[in-house]
């Protein structure tokens, strides 16, 4: 990892952590929570270079964890990982878009 | 014979459609009954009427209003009309009409899949269609909801898609035109703002996804097929578009934002339903959280709640979810997948994660405001992408079994898709609600409506003549008939008798302030002839055949009473009964659409319809504030209502609200010399933003208020002048924030968050604090401290927070609980004063007999009351110079209304002990003091429960509004008080306190955990009854004082000469009036709901310069011409819609060639 991905990546999870709650923005402990990961698994995939397939398909795990502790009434354990797996939708898509469009270029 | 060929591939899977929408209508149709209910009413009733009534741009219904953006459902009403007029009935209509729905809805989503996924076989394919129709999502908001619009957006959503996504693959323009002709013909969707917003986003979401995937000479296509879908669309559509625009560009969209469209509000919705409905484990599997989860109402949502349907229903998720990750980079599957994602993280609103871009999103930008409920809008992108996603799951997964599996796996999801999904839908369950009677499986969205309205109307249309209805029993925007087959919905008066009619409250600017009071008028006023002249009523309608219980309505008995005095004094007469259906005609009535006005009242402050009673004689109209009106000498007298109230001394109750000085001074640590204050500023404006509720945000910069004061004081001290004076400033700047919205959250008296005289109390503190702080200060500064205080007195007046008068106490006259009222005056002169004290006596240690004193501005007077007419009590004139006045009492002492004696035990082994009190003399539109004393000897304490005659009852068993559970307390055995606010409903009659003792039980305890429903067995559960011995002393009801003081004033203007009028009615927004002998100036009334759009013409040139509201909701107009001559009131969008319906014709016969030729030309080769 070269210094300038680290010190970009530093002030990715800086804003995550300062910047957003200087805005404005009125943000409960999860609400953060769900941000701060947004800006990790980020980091991690650029750092990494993690492709979107494996993106998505820890997502889909996560997803199928869920739908199981949905059935067995955990249902606020299951609503937490749902939303972690929707942001790895959300990413492992954005990277698909991208992939897909590096290659139809 | 390329389309032939096309439809022979298929036409196996387009039977199938056929067929299952056909059984499907069938079985939903099989009693000949319409369906209705809910939001939609019953339009199927009669098209005709529907037709009628919203085929102009003024709507013929309730008092008026522009058609606006309902004028898109025309076209849909004129084919459903016609329908009618050829006989077919109501219910066959209907059917027909769901039909097309099912199909259009079942094709759509059958090509749309076909051109996402071409690989997919077509067995799997028609997998799609069940999906479309039967997922949960469609369940709800589709079919349940049983909105027309929906249900049609539903349609066309998936057919606009595919023929955009064609016109971009093939490159052919005319698929553009074709979403022209194809959205005329699902115009009845467009009814919706918020499904138009929808349509062109998904739209441009398509267009931006080729912009990006195509190559580089293709993109200026996709840029131009998309403008070409986007004009030919517009215009096609202008007949209505132009509407839209005209409503927003007038006056009257501006009334409805100011009522209607308030972003606090809103923002309270769209939080709360995020919440509810924005969980993912719900959105994923395409769920309404409440609705599946009311299994107490209804039980068929039960079977949803199945540990392994939960866990089948995430499989069918996992299986829409499975192709974006397998096949993730197919363009059809990132285009789908995308979507999807999208539309998940709109529908869930501002619930986590990422929900903050929505939510300010939403605050920002006020259009936003229109998917306050995400989930019912924004939702139906869900299934729109999901149906073709889960054929592709499929595909994939069954791709990778055997042949037999192949087929069992095919099998279950068919049986999944028809039984488990579809199984409500067979059931006709998917047409019932939680309500009475909706919630019989039996009758659900059933209606029959009796034949007497049918014979009503008849009736009603040989009387001739343009008059309204006044239909009694008034509720809210809903009403439950009591009809074999009964309904549960919006009101539907205006849409089953062919008169328009005021027989519902909602929220429409001006009809709004005439519904909410007409009742109360009805029963309280002597003069509601003028109320029936004003609003051009013939007859009263009472219904009988509601069912007002439920509804929390008044008894038609109630009013029937009403009616026979009213019929004794020669005002009213009985003049038919229609099953259960009433008409009592007013004999003073005259046909009042267009007049001239003899004498204008002048209404100053909110204008209330209810002033008509205040006016002696009749003709007399109310006007609000118009110069030109007092200019040209057409007032003859003025009617004041006070602009704000105070209260001082009413008693306190049950508000956990902070008000100490610890919390309302805060400490200072940090000064505003330090370098670290703009950190303290900081801290403040992160700590205010992270507080969602109003109220306590208010309070907290209240607080924040205080604590400037004590940093300015301590800086004076250390004769810090510069930061004093800065930190002052500061607090100035911070107060005019906070004060708008206190003077929102505070109120006189009641269980409120915030009393008006808690915020007087605090700001008296503050008026000290700066008064202490002058001392501190040198010599030249002492003016500013002084000159503070005096701006802090004056920004707390204008915002109604302290009286101008303040509470002026004298050794005669003490402050006990005082109500102040302000005026403004706008001109020296002599006022009545009226005050509704007539039935005080009842009420009030207090009686007409006796003088009653009042404080006028700073001054004790005593006066004599002397009763008008219409119950109105004259305390005589004052003289008032121009500017603020204000008139104040203390409030006698209340006479118990509730005869109790002494003291009361109450023990109980078993079963129920209660002891009733009937509450004497209620008036449903006051407000009560209930103070009691109770002391629990054992067990579970004692329930104060006030049953009015109109609660609504559940399984036979009354369910009060008012029940409060005086419970016992672990540690404290003394005696103890209870107080509270009792507000009735205004539509009881009769009341009742009761005092109610049940056992001390702890079953449900022990059997928590070992299934606690056999405590709901009273054979079980009584065993585990223990004694409650409970004892009430010194129990009270008292009235407070709600009459709103008036002062009135007249003019010595000479009588107005008012010329003859006679008009003709062209439509519902136009008419022409001759006027002949006008001789001078004069205001002529147009008894349609107010709107700025309607415009006088004389002689062609727009006449209309000084428009009024006349009547609390009429238009007026000064008209200043003498003679004889002809003149023209005309809702002004009408021209516009005309000139809209041509363009709109054009466009449609340009698109109709333009689509035959290509017809013909593919025919041909």
């Amino acid at each position: 990892m070269n210094k300038a991905k680290v010190v970009i990546l530093i002030l990715i999870i800086a804003v995550g952590l300062i910047g957003i709650p200087l805005l404005g923005f009125g943000f409960s402990f999860w609400s953060f929570v769900y941000w701060w990961l947004l800006a990790f698994v980020i980091s991690i995939i650029w750092n990494f270079k993690v492709s979107s397939g494996f993106m998505l398909w820890v997502s889909f795990s996560v997803f199928l964890l869920s739908a199981l502790l949905i059935s067995i009434g955990f249902r606020v354990t299951a609503e937490s990982l749902m939303r972690a797996s929707f942001l790895g939708w959300l990413i492992g898509l954005a990277q698909s878009f991208n992939e897909c469009k590096n290659i139809e270029q | 014979m390329k389309i032939l060929r096309h439809f022979s591939r298929v036409n196996i899977d387009l039977v199938l459609i056929l067929i299952l929408s056909t059984i499907l209508v069938s079985i939903w149709f099989r009693d000949g009954n319409i369906m209705g209910g809910g939001e939609a009413g019953v339009p199927f009733y009669s098209p005709v009427l529907q037709f009628k009534n919203f085929s102009s741009a003024w709507a013929n219904y309730a008092l008026g209003h522009p058609t606006n953006i309902n004028i898109a459902t025309k076209p849909t009403y004129w084919v459903l009309a016609q329908l009618q007029q050829i006989g077919i009935p109501g219910f066959l209509i209907q059917a027909f009409f769901l039909w097309l729905t099912l199909l259009g809805s079942g094709f759509g989503i059958y090509y749309l899949t076909r051109e996402f996924f071409p690989q997919i076989s077509k067995n799997i394919v028609f997998l799609s269609v069940p999906f479309y129709w039967f997922n949960p999502f469609s369940l709800v908001n589709v079919w349940n909801r049983f909105l027309s619009n929906f249900g049609i957006f539903y349609a066309f959503l998936p057919i606009a898609l595919l023929l955009f996504i064609k016109g971009m693959r093939t490159k052919k323009y005319i698929y553009a035109i074709l979403i022209g002709l194809f959205s005329l013909i699902f115009s009845y969707a467009s009814s919706s703002v918020a499904f138009i917003l929808i349509f062109w986003l998904v739209l441009l979401y398509t267009a931006f996804f080729h912009l990006v995937f195509n190559k580089s000479e293709n993109k200026i296509f996709v840029v131009k097929f998309f403008v070409l879908a986007f004009f030919f669309w517009f215009i096609i559509n202008f007949w209505w578009i132009n509407q839209v625009f005209s409503y927003l560009g007038d006056g009257g969209f501006a009334a409805v934002a100011a009522t209607s469209f308030k972003t606090d509000t809103n923002y309270q919705t769209f939080y709360l339903l995020s919440q509810r409905l924005g969980n993912l484990i719900d959105l994923f599997r395409l769920k309404h959280a409440s609705f599946f989860a009311d299994t107490a109402n209804m039980d068929w949502v039960g079977i949803y709640q199945f540990p392994l349907i939960t866990f089948l229903e995430s499989l069918v998720t996992g299986i829409i979810l499975l192709p974006i990750v397998i096949k993730r980079r197919q363009l059809g599957v990132l285009f789908t997948g995308g979507l999807f994602m999208l539309s998940i993280f709109f529908t869930k609103g501002n619930n986590p994660p990422l929900g903050e871009i929505f939510d300010k999103a939403f605050i920002h930008l006020s259009f936003l405001q229109l998917f306050r409920n995400p989930f019912e809008k924004l939702g139906f992108v869900l299934p729109l992408v999901s149906a073709p996603l889960f054929c592709l799951g499929v595909s994939l997964v069954i791709g990778r079994c055997g042949i037999k599996l192949k087929k069992v796996a095919h099998f279950l999801l068919l049986g999944w898709l028809f039984i488990v999904w579809g199984g409500p839908f067979w059931m006709s369950l998917v047409f019932t609600s939680p309500g009475i009677p909706t919630n019989k499986t039996d009758v659900g969205y059933q209606v029959s409506v009796p034949k007497y309205y049918q014979e009503a109307s008849n009736w009603l249309l040989s009387q001739g003549g343009d008059f309204r209805l006044i239909v009694f029993p008034i509720g809210g925007e809903g009403i439950t008939y009591s009809w074999t087959k009964g309904y549960s919905g919006v009101e539907l008066s205006n849409q089953i008798l062919p008169v328009t009619s005021v027989s519902f409250n909602t929220n429409i600017p001006f009809y709004n302030e005439v519904s909410a009071s007409l009742e109360r008028i009805f029963l309280t006023r002597e003069n509601f002839s003028g109320i029936m002249d004003a609003l051009n009523s013939k007859y009263i309608v009472l219904r009988y055949d509601i069912d007002w219980k439920t509804r929390g309505m008044r008894d038609p008995q109630t009013i029937e009473n009403r009616l026979e005095i009213l019929q004794s004094s020669g005002k009213v007469k009985k003049v038919k009964q229609f099953g259960d259906l009433q008409f009592w005609e007013y004999l003073g009535w005259s046909d009042r659409t267009i007049y001239p006005a003899k004498q204008l009242v002048q209404d100053i402050g909110v204008p209330a319809i209810e002033d008509i009673t205040n006016i002696e004689g009749r003709n007399q109209i109310l006007v609000s504030n118009v110069d030109a009106l007092k200019e040209k000498g057409l007032m003859g007298s003025e009617i004041i209502r006070p602009t704000y109230k105070f209260g001082l001394g009413s008693k306190r109750v049950n508000t956990s609200v902070n008000i100490s000085d610890e919390f309302m001074f805060p400490s200072v640590r940090i000064l505003p010399s330090d370098h670290l204050y703009p950190a303290i500023m900081l801290k403040e404006k992160i700590e205010t933003s992270l507080i969602k509720d109003k109220n306590t945000l208010t309070l907290k910069r209240i607080s924040l208020l205080g604590k400037r004061l004590n940093e300015a004081e301590i800086e004076a001290g250390k004769g810090h002048i510069k930061e004093t004076e800065q930190v002052l400033n500061l607090y100035i700047r911070q107060l005019n924030e906070v004060l708008p919205d206190l003077l929102k959250i505070s109120q006189i008296g009641g269980d409120y968050f915030l009393l008006q005289e808690d915020a007087y109390k605090i700001f008296l503190k503050h008026f000290n604090r700066i008064n202490k702080m002058k001392d501190l200060l040198p010599q030249e500064k002492k003016e500013e401290a002084l000159s503070l205080n005096n701006t802090l007195e004056k920004n707390l007046t204008d915002h109604g927070i302290i009286p101008y008068f303040g509470y002026t106490e004298t050794d005669n006259y003490p402050v006990k609980d005082r109500l102040v009222y302000q005026f403004n005056i706008e001109k020296d002169g002599s006022y009545e004063f009226l005050l509704d004290t007539t039935s005080w006596n009842k009420y009030f240690k207090a009686s007409l007999n006796r003088p009653l004193e009042f404080l006028v501005d700073k001054e004790v007077v005593s006066r004599q009351g002397t009763l008008t007419s219409n119950k109105l009590v004259s305390y005589g004139f004052f003289n008032f110079a121009a500017g603020k006045h204000e008139i104040a009492w203390n409030t006698p002492d209340g006479v118990n209304l509730v005869e109790s004696t002494g003291k009361l035990n109450l023990k109980v082994d078993h079963g129920i002990v209660e002891k009733t009190f009937p509450i004497n003399n209620l008036d449903p539109y006051s407000e009560y003091v209930l103070s009691l004393n109770y002391s629990i000897g054992k067990g579970a304490g004692v329930e104060a429960i006030i049953e009015q005659n109109n609660d609504s009852s559940k399984k036979g068993k009354i369910e009060p509004r008012y029940d409060k559970l005086l419970g016992p307390d672990d540690y404290d055995f003394e005696d103890k008080n209870f107080t509270a606010y009792f507000v009735p409903s205004t539509t009881a009659d009769e009341a009742s306190l009761i005092l109610r003792v049940e056992p001390w039980n702890n079953c449900i305890g022990i059997y928590k955990d070992k299934g606690q429903e056999k405590c709901l067995n009273e054979n079980f559960r009584s065993p585990y009854d223990r004694t409650t011995e409970v004892s009430v002393n010194n129990i009270s009801l008292v009235k407070t004082s709600t009459e709103i003081p008036i002062l009135r004033r007249s003019f010595n203007n000479s009588p107005v000469v008012i010329p003859n009028i006679s008009f003709k009615k062209i439509n519902a927004s136009e008419y022409q009036v001759r006027v002949e002998g006008a001789k001078e100036p004069f205001a002529l009334i147009l008894s349609q709901l107010f709107d700025p759009a309607w415009k006088i013409y004389i002689d062609g040139e727009d006449a209309g310069k000084e428009h009024f509201l006349a009547n609390a909701y009429a238009n007026g107009w000064i008209v200043d011409k003498s003679g004889n001559y002809n003149l023209t009131l005309k809702f002004a969008p009408q021209d516009l819609l005309l000139k809209g319906e041509l363009v709109s014709s054009l466009a449609t016969l340009i698109g109709l060639v333009l689509v035959l030729r290509k017809v013909k030309k593919i025919y041909y080769e």
